[in-house]
């Protein structure tokens, strides 16, 4: 009893995770609906990378997860109810189950998104240009209404649906209120900016340990996640294999390599890119700024694989910028993407957002994917209502 | 998934509608094919028999049993009794109006008090039953509309009428909103339209200026008056009438109820002649026949032009909330593309001439307008039922919300016309050295001190940290949801510490009162007698 465990679960996609816990207590056979003998571990919580992962395993392998915990639970602190040690196979769910089942992942489908909103601005709330005109921003906000308002889910039982609808359309309606007029997006515009600048100023005195860049298809690094507001402050841990020695000047500017928010980032990459794979080094501080820039517009143009490559030899050259490395998570989600593996690309995107609390299309991808996920488990919840 | 049928509950008349899928909200039409049901309720049979009619019936036999026929519940319902036009409503009504001991505006008939929600309630029920024969299926939840300008206490005596009457309240509803989405559902079309709702009903007036488009309803204000309808109009007459034979006969016709009832009748009737004629005469016979010697004959005639003289301050009192309501919505005159006029009294031709002159253009007139805001209570209920996942409504919290600071003093926090849900924050300190606690008076309401607003309740923050005056400072979170429910949160800053309350607004009628009711109901329907009342 209280005897320290740690699990190491091989995926299917090739990642491990780390599960550290302790044993609570010893199953006997025939206890737990017949599930034991075993033992009742009590696991350290989760990051949300990891519920990600996981979840994406059990469903590659058709596995579907049994009624959602507690999505507080899954966010705060307090350890996770104990989970057996194998996956085990799920028995055939009669319709009271899938119903209880279809709204815990609604409920947790909407606490993700509430989460992933509450690091968003205005203008990636509603989904908006930074240009966008007073039309866009109210066809914007009514299209986002369409889904969110709290009337589309009075007709849900669970109180906790609803009050996460509430929250999340309290953050749209407030998004709304301030970008309506120009002079609110003015004002929010230059927020945004003096925030960038703020945090970009911060990473140049703090100079924290370099993120980790990840390898395709190789174990993760345990990601700082954003979950919690601490947590996410907290410095990502060393990363397995040491970046190549070409440290940039002390004097990298951090600030200048971000992106500008004026930038328009939908447009397509007119730069030939054919030779930028081939690194050249050493490279100047300016020179470096504008290959990762490059690496952005390229990812933008489509071409990810290619993308990639640029994007992680800067981060390698540059272990401190974050754009490069931020960059590098969202090709990999964008690959990922490609190939269906949606939790794999949602890991990568939050891990792009963390390296980069301000990278936009991390946030904006992240908006798309929890979206995506909401509407499918209210479409799958609406389904089982009808049928009753 | 079980209907939702949409109620509008008037003053003086009742409509039910329901949403069919894919072809949009019909009125649910009664016996005779009758499509709006007076609101009215007449206790019949012996003394506190429990014996009711409801619409058509009662209005047929209310000038022969005038003390026992109740109409306009909804000028009472959540009002205490001596509020300046409860005042007036009584001192008309032939019916008597007491004082409920906490202050509310009851009825009696008979020796019993009766609440307006009771009232009201067999209104709903005989909507209900003629919904359910109309649809063929057991009906319990209900959208029903209450004027945009009800406070909350008002709106949940409205929502516990319901519940007396078996049905679940899914939502309450602002009446020009429900016109709104009635009126321009069938309207779509390309770009943003602004339009005003100009809804003046039987006891109520509303405005609300919104904007519509792609679907989307978005109330950008609303304003109005929740006690001045087409039912002052007539008072004005009455009293006008009371007064000149008074003079003439030295008779108080006030303390005639049969003679009031029927006086009643014939201004209804002559204001209704005056929207298409110049003039209207009344002829009513054999009105007072008490003390003198010779029974009291009236016959009067009137012209337009002195009926609106007499009406000017009625008119008057149109303007103040149609200019506020723009003003709210950062928008003049010009900026309206179109006025709908909904509700009885907007037919009257000064009151379209007073709109027009409000808003420097021609109204347009519902097609509809005495089931228009059912229809859109239908509408709704097509939107929270899920039969609907086009149509949107985005609805403001009609009244300010703020607190009590200093003695008098009242803070705004959520400012009248926000767009619910909303949730603002606002910081607090003590104002006494090593203050162990805050209590935090919440109100509702437009005046500057809280004398003028209406308390919804408050929450208490104990434990506070130790610290001179200023020092300690409280986060005040204020949260109303789009079933205007308010729930608020103190949070000390130092220390985290919070203390939240979740406020529903009383109706009047507390949990036990509402029990007993539905119990007393149940036992009436076995025609059990009940015991009277002495309180």
């Amino acid at each position: 009893m209280g005897t320290p465990v740690r699990i190491s679960l091989t995926l299917p996609s090739g990642s491990t995770i780390e599960l550290v816990g302790t044993i609570k207590r010893f199953v006997e056979q025939g206890e737990l609906d017949g599930r034991g003998p075993g033992i009742d571990i009590s696991l350290q919580s989760l990051p949300q990378s990891v519920m990600w992962l996981i979840e994406s395993a059990l469903s590659s392998a058709g596995i579907t997860p049994r009624p959602v915990p507690d999505p507080k639970e899954t966010l705060s602190p307090p350890p996770p109810p104990a989970e057996d040690e194998r996956p085990e196979e799920s028995p055939a769910l009669s319709d009271g189950d899938e119903w209880v089942q279809a709204e815990g992942d609604l409920v947790k489908a909407l606490w993700q998104e509430l989460n992933s909103m509450s690091k968003m601005n205005e203008f990636q709330l509603l989904d908006l240009e930074y240009s966008a005109s007073d039309q866009e921003v109210r066809a914007a906000f009514g299209a986002l209404s369409k889904r969110y308002h709290p009337d589309r889910f009075t007709r849900y039982e669970s109180f906790e649906i609803r009050e996460l609808a509430n929250e999340v359309f309290i953050l749209l309606r407030d998004a709304y209120r301030k970008l309506a007029n120009e002079q609110g997006r003015r004002d929010a515009l230059t927020a945004i900016e003096a925030k960038k600048e703020g945090s970009a100023a911060q990473q140049r005195v703090a100079t924290p340990p370099p993120p980790p860049t990840k390898p395709r298809r190789t174990p993760p690094p345990p990601i700082p996640k954003a979950a919690q507001g601490e947590a996410r402050r907290t410095p990502p841990p060393p990363i397995p294999t040491p970046p190549p020695p070409t440290p940039a000047p002390a004097s990298a500017p951090v600030a200048a390599s971000a992106p500008k928010m004026t930038q328009n980032y939908a447009s397509p990459a007119s730069t030939p890119v054919s030779n930028l794979a081939t690194p050249r080094a050493p490279t100047s501080p300016g020179e470096s700024a504008n290959r990762v820039t490059m690496g952005m517009n390229v990812l933008e143009s489509g071409q990810y694989e290619q993308a990639l490559r640029i994007l992680r030899v800067e981060a390698r050259k540059d272990p401190t910028n974050v754009t490069a490395l931020a960059g590098v998570e969202l090709a990999e989600g964008r690959l990922a993407l490609v190939n269906g593996d949606r939790m794999e690309a949602a890991e990568r995107f939050e891990a792009a957002l963390d390296i980069d609390p301000s990278n936009e299309r991390a946030a904006r991808e992240i908006a798309d994917m929890r979206r995506h996920a909401t509407s499918q488990r209210r479409g799958l919840l609406s389904k089982l209502m009808k049928k009753v | 998934m079980a209907r939702i049928i949409g109620i509008d509950l008037g003053t003086t008349n009742s409509c039910v509608a329901v949403f069919e899928s894919g072809a949009g909200p019909r009125v649910l039409a009664g016996s005779a094919n009758r499509r709006t049901t007076p609101s009215v309720v007449a206790y019949t049979g012996e003394r506190n028999s429990g014996d009711v009619l409801v619409g058509e019936k009662a209005l047929r036999q209310a000038v022969t049993n005038p003390k026992r026929t109740v109409f306009g519940a909804k000028r009472l319902i959540g009002r205490k009794v001596n509020a300046k036009d409860v005042g007036w409503f009584a001192r008309t009504a032939p019916f008597r109006i007491v004082s409920a001991p906490n202050g509310d505006a009851w009825v009696r008939v008979d020796d019993t008090p009766i609440s307006p929600q009771e009232v009201a309630s067999h209104v709903l029920r005989e909507l209900r039953t003629q919904a359910e024969e109309a649809l063929g299926e057991p009906i319990t939840r209900a959208v029903v509309t209450v004027p945009a300008y009800f406070d909350d206490s008002q709106r949940q005596a409205t929502r516990d009428a319901g519940t007396i009457a078996g049905l679940d309240i899914c939502r309450i509803l602002n009446e020009p909103t429900a016109a709104a989405l009635a009126y321009g559902a069938h309207r779509v079309r390309e770009g943003r339209r602004i339009i005003a709702v100009f809804d003046l009903g039987g006891g109520t007036f509303d405005i609300s200026i919104m904007a519509v488009e792609n679907n989307v309803f978005e109330v950008l204000a609303t304003n109005g008056d929740s006690a001045l309808g087409g039912d002052d109009w007539d008072r004005v007459l009455i009293d006008h009438w009371v007064d000149s034979i008074f003079d003439e006969h030295r008779v108080d016709l006030t303390s005639d109820p049969v003679a009031m009832g029927r006086l009643k009748e014939a201004a209804e009737g002559a204001k209704r002649a005056l929207s298409s004629e110049r003039t209207a005469t009344i002829q009513l016979p054999y009105l007072h026949a008490a003390d003198g010697p010779e029974p009291i004959h009236i016959e009067r005639k009137i012209t337009r032009d002195q009926f609106n003289a007499l009406t000017a301050d009625l008119l008057n009192r149109l303007k103040d909330p149609c200019f506020g309501a723009m003003q709210d919505a950062g928008l003049v005159a010009s900026d309206i593309e179109e006025v709908l006029l909904v509700g009885g009294m907007s037919r009257a031709p000064a009151v379209q001439a007073q709109v027009e002159e409000i808003f420097q253009q021609p109204a347009s007139k519902a097609a509809n307008p005495d089931e228009v805001v059912a229809l859109g209570a239908a509408a709704h209920a097509g939107i929270l039922a899920g039969d609907d996942e086009e149509a949107t409504l985005l609805d403001v919290a009609p009244h300010t919300i703020g607190i009590k600071v200093g003695s008098t003093g009242f803070a705004e926090i959520i400012k009248r016309n926000s767009m619910l849900p909303v949730r603002e924050h606002k910081l607090f300190a003590t104002n006494l050295d090593d203050q162990e606690f805050v209590e935090v008076e919440i109100y509702q309401g437009e005046s500057e001190t809280i004398t003028g607003n209406r308390k919804l309740g408050q929450v208490r923050l104990g434990g506070l940290p130790r610290g001179k005056a200023g020092t300690v400072r409280i986060k005040l979170t204020v949260t109303v949801d789009v079933e205007s429910i308010l729930s608020v949160k103190a949070t000390e800053l130092s220390t985290g510490k919070s203390a939240q309350v979740r406020i529903t607004a009383s109706g009047g009628l507390s949990a036990d009162d509402l029990e007993e009711i539905v119990e007393k109901r149940r036992t009436e329907a076995m025609s059990v007698p009940r015991p009277p009342e002495d309180d």
